[in-house]
C-alpha cells in the first residue's frame, strides 16, 4: 500500500514531500529531497500517533521528534498497527469513528448510568458516609442549630421543667441524651435535630387529650434521632450535589439544575419512608414503656383533624405521607392490640405540662 | 527599516471539528468519569485537547497536542494533594474550636488558594505550550515562576485595593508578561495593549450593557475580542505579523442564542456541538496580514512534561490567556 505524505525533520518547519508504505509493521518513507533518503520506522515504537478522521500525524525518535503526516487508508493502517491491543488507545480510536449506533448506545448507557448513580449509588454512598460521622460531631451540630433556634423562639420554661420530668419517666435508648423543649407557638408541630434535641410546639400539646399521644409524639421524634434521619438526609443531599456539581458544573448550570430537581423528588420519597419508620418505631417505644399504643392512632387522628388535608395528588410533593396512609399503616401494626394499665405518674406530669401552656 | 503599507489581511486558520465526534467523545468521557468516580478526568481532558488541537489548522497544516492522560494524571494527583493539604489544614484549625486558630486557618487557606492562581497560570502555560506543535515545531513558555508570582501578587493587590478599578491594567500586565515569554520555535510574541484602553472598553461595555438591559453585551464582547487580537504581535525575523477580528455583534448574538437552545433542549448532551460552533466562528473570524515563513521557522524549545499547572488551572477553572 503506497501513499504520499509530508515529513518534517524536527529542526525546521520546512516540509519534505515523501512516498510511504507499510511493510511488516514498519513504515518505509522515501524522501523526495535532494538526497532521496529512505527512513524505516518501527510502528510499535512511535512516540505519538494522532488520528483525526482519516488524517494522521505521527512522531518518531527522541526530542525534537521527526514528524510525518498523511491521509487515507495508509493513515488508518498505521493507527491500527500502533494502537495494538491497548484499551485506552482503542477507546480513543473508537470515538473518532462517527458511527451513529455507537453514539446512540453511548447516550442510552450514559443516561441509564447517570440515573442509577443519581438515584441509588450517590444516596447510598451519602448514607454510608453519615454512619462514619462520630456521634460527638452530630451532637455538636444539633446543639449549635438548637441554640440558634432557641434564641429566636419563645421557650416555655415552666413547661420545659415538667416535660423534662415526663421524658425521665420513659425508658429510651441512651445512645443520645434526649432533650425535649417546649416552644410557645400555636403551630401544630414538633421536630428533632441530630444529636438528641427535640422541639415540641405548645399548639400540639394543647390539642392532646391524653399522655399516650405525647409519648407517641416523643417516640416518633426519638426515632428520628436514634436512626440519624436528619444526618442521613443531609449526607444524601450533599453527596448528590457535590458529584452533580463537579461533573456538570463546568459545562452548564442548566443540566445540574434539572438533575438536582429530579433528585429532590427522590428525596421526598425517601423522607416519607423515614416518617413511616418513625411512626412504627415510635409505636414500638410505646409498647416497651407499657404505654397504650392507641395513643399513636389518637395522635395521627388529631393531626388529621387539625392539619389542612392535602388533595391526594399533592401527596407526591409532600415530605410526609398523607395522614390516612399513616393511620392505616398503624392500624395494620400487630402491636396495636397490646393493652396496658394507666401510668399514673405520666398522666400527672402530662396534666402539669398542659397546665403551663 | 521595513515599512509595509496596506497589507492585505487573509484567513489562514480553519477549524475542522465535526459535531458527532465531539459529542460522542464528551459522552464517552462522562461515562468513564462516572464509572471511575472522576479518576478518568485527566484522560478525558487530554482526549478533548488532542481532538480540539488536531482539528485546528494553520496554512493547511494541523496543530498537535502531545499531552497524554498519564502525564496529566500525575499533575492531577499533585494538584489534588495541594488542595487536600490546604483543606486539611483549614479543617484542622476549625476543629481545634479556638477562634484564633480558625481565623489563622481561614487566612492561610485563602492565601494558599490565591498563590495557586499564578502557579496554575504559569504551570499551565508551560505545559500546554510545550506540548503543542505545528509541523514538528513546538511552542514554549520561558516565563520565570518567581518573577511571575511577584508580578501577579503586586498588580493583583493593587487591583484588590482599588476595588477592581486597576483590573484592566493588571490583566494587560499579565498578558504582556505571558506573550512576551511565549515562543513558537524562533518566533516571538508580544502584547501591545494599553490598560487605559481596556479600562475604557470595559467602562463603556458595562455601562451600556446595563442601560440596554444586556443588548449591548454582544458589542462589548466584540470589542474585547478586537482589543485582544489587534494587540497580539507575532514576530518572525524582525517582521511583525498583525491579526484582526472580523467578528460582528450580530455573529456573536447568533452563535450565543443558538448555542443556548442546543444546550438547553438536549439537557447538555449536545454541548459538544456548541463548543464546535464557538471554535468555528472564532477561527473563521481571525485574519492575519502576513503568513509566517515555515522555511525559516526553527525548533528552539526544550521538552517539558509537568502537567501540575494545567490540572490546577482546570480545577480552579482559570483560562487566562
Amino acid at each position: 500500500m503506497d501513499s504520499t505524505g509530508v515529513y518534517n525533520d524536527g529542526f525546521s518547519a520546512r516540509q519534505i514531500n515523501c512516498t510511504i508504505s507499510v511493510t511488516n509493521g514498519h513504515l518505509h518513507i522515501y524522501l523526495q529531497n535532494e538526497t532521496r533518503d529512505l527512513l524505516i520506522w518501527d510502528l510499535k515504537n512511535l512516540k505519538s500517533c494522532h488520528l483525526n478522521g482519516s488524517h494522521i500525524i505521527i512522531k518518531y525518535g527522541e526530542y525534537p521528534h521527526h514528524t510525518l503526516e498523511c491521509n487515507g487508508e495508509v493513515a488508518k493502517e498505521i493507527y491500527r498497527i500502533w494502537s495494538g491491543n491497548h484499551f485506552i488507545r482503542k477507546a480513543e480510536g473508537l470515538t473518532f469513528s462517527s458511527k451513529r449506533v455507537m453514539v446512540i448506545s453511548l447516550i442510552v448507557l450514559f443516561i441509564a448510568l447517570g440515573v442509577f448513580t443519581l438515584f441509588y449509588v450517590l444516596p447510598w454512598a451519602g448514607e454510608k458516609a453519615a454512619n462514619l460521622i462520630p456521634i460527638s460531631t452530630e451532637v455538636q451540630l444539633g446543639e449549635s442549630i438548637g441554640e440558634m433556634y432557641a434564641k429566636e423562639s419563645d421557650m416555655n420554661d415552666s413547661a420545659n421543667y415538667y416535660m423534662h420530668q415526663f421524658v425521665k419517666q420513659l425508658e429510651l435508648d441512651d445512645t443520645y441524651k434526649i432533650d425535649v423543649k417546649v416552644v410557645q407557638s400555636e403551630d401544630i408541630n414538633a421536630f428533632a435535630l441530630p444529636g438528641g434535641k427535640i422541639f415540641v410546639y405548645s399548639g400540639i400539646i394543647e390539642k392532646m387529650e391524653n399522655y399516650e399521644e405525647l409519648v407517641a409524639l416523643l417516640g416518633h421524634e426519638v426515632t428520628h434521632v436514634l436512626n440519624r434521619h436528619s444526618l442521613k438526609n443531609i449526607c444524601r443531599s450533599a453527596a448528590t450535589s457535590i458529584v452533580v456539581a463537579s461533573l456538570f458544573g463546568d459545562v452548564t448550570g442548566i443540566g445540574a439544575g434539572i438533575l438536582s430537581q429530579a433528585e429532590q423528588f427522590k428525596q421526598l420519597d425517601y423522607s416519607r419512608d423515614l416518617e413511616t419508620e418513625a411512626d412504627n418505631n415510635g409505636l414500638q417505644i410505646m409498647v416497651e414503656n407499657k404505654v397504650n399504643p392507641q395513643g399513636m392512632l389518637d395522635l395521627l387522628r388529631l393531626l388529621k383533624e387539625e392539619g389542612t388535608e392535602m388533595p391526594k395528588f399533592m401527596k407526591y410533593l409532600s415530605t410526609h405521607p398523607d395522614t390516612d396512609s399513616r393511620i392505616s399503616n398503624i392500624l395494620n401494626n400487630p402491636e396495636l392490640k397490646n393493652e396496658f394499665p394507666e401510668n399514673e405518674k405520666l398522666k400527672e406530669l402530662f396534666i402539669k405540662v398542659k397546665g403551663c401552656i | 527599516m521595513e515599512i509595509i503599507h496596506n497589507r492585505e489581511f487573509k484567513k489562514l486558520l480553519k477549524f475542522n471539528g465535526d459535531h458527532s465526534t465531539l459529542v460522542g467523545l464528551r459522552i464517552l468521557n462522562n461515562v468513564l468519569k462516572v464509572i471511575t468516580l472522576g479518576l478518568y478526568y485527566p484522560w478525558a481532558r487530554a482526549s478533548v485537547l488532542q481532538y480540539m488541537y488536531g482539528e485546528a489548522e494553520y496554512l493547511e497544516t494541523r496543530f498537535v497536542f502531545h499531552g497524554t492522560g498519564k502525564e496529566m494524571f500525575r499533575g492531577f494527583i499533585k494538584a489534588l494533594a495541594i488542595f487536600l493539604v490546604l483543606y486539611g489544614f483549614l479543617f484542622f484549625c476549625i476543629f481545634t474550636k479556638q477562634p484564633m486558630m480558625a481565623v489563622v486557618g481561614g487566612i492561610v487557606f485563602y492565601i494558599g488558594i490565591l498563590l495557586l492562581v499564578p502557579l496554575a497560570i504559569h504551570g499551565s502555560q508551560r505545559y500546554r505550550l510545550s506540548r503543542t506543535s505545528w509541523r514538528g515545531i513546538h511552542f514554549g513558555y520561558r516565563g520565570d515562576l518567581k518573577e511571575f508570582v511577584k508580578l501577579f501578587i503586586g498588580h493583583g493587590l493593587l487591583s484588590m485595593l482599588t476595588l477592581g478599578i486597576y483590573g484592566p491594567w493588571f490583566r494587560v500586565k499579565m498578558k504582556e508578561y505571558i506573550y512576551g515569554n511565549m515562543r513558537f520555535g524562533n518566533i516571538e510574541f508580544k502584547f501591545t495593549g494599553k490598560g487605559g484602553d481596556l479600562f475604557l472598553i470595559r467602562l463603556k461595555g458595562i455601562f451600556l450593557s446595563i442601560i440596554t438591559l444586556g443588548i449591548y453585551s454582544f458589542w462589548f464582547l466584540k470589542e474585547l475580542v478586537e482589543f485582544e487580537l489587534k494587540n497580539i504581535k507575532i514576530i518572525q525575523d524582525g517582521v511583525e505579523i498583525n491579526m484582526r477580528s472580523t467578528l460582528s455583534a450580530g455573529k456573536i448574538f447568533g452563535m450565543v442564542f443558538v448555542n443556548y437552545l442546543i444546550v438547553i433542549f438536549t439537557l447538555g448532551l449536545a454541548t459538544g456541538v456548541a463548543i464546535n460552533r464557538i471554535m468555528r466562528v472564532a477561527f473563521e473570524n481571525i485574519e492575519f496580514d502576513l503568513p509566517i515563513n515555515p522555511d525559516k521557522l526553527m525548533q528552539t524549545e526544550d521538552e517539558y512534561k509537568d502537567a501540575t499547572g494545567d490540572d490546577l488551572a482546570g480545577m480552579l477553572d482559570i483560562d487566562f490567556a
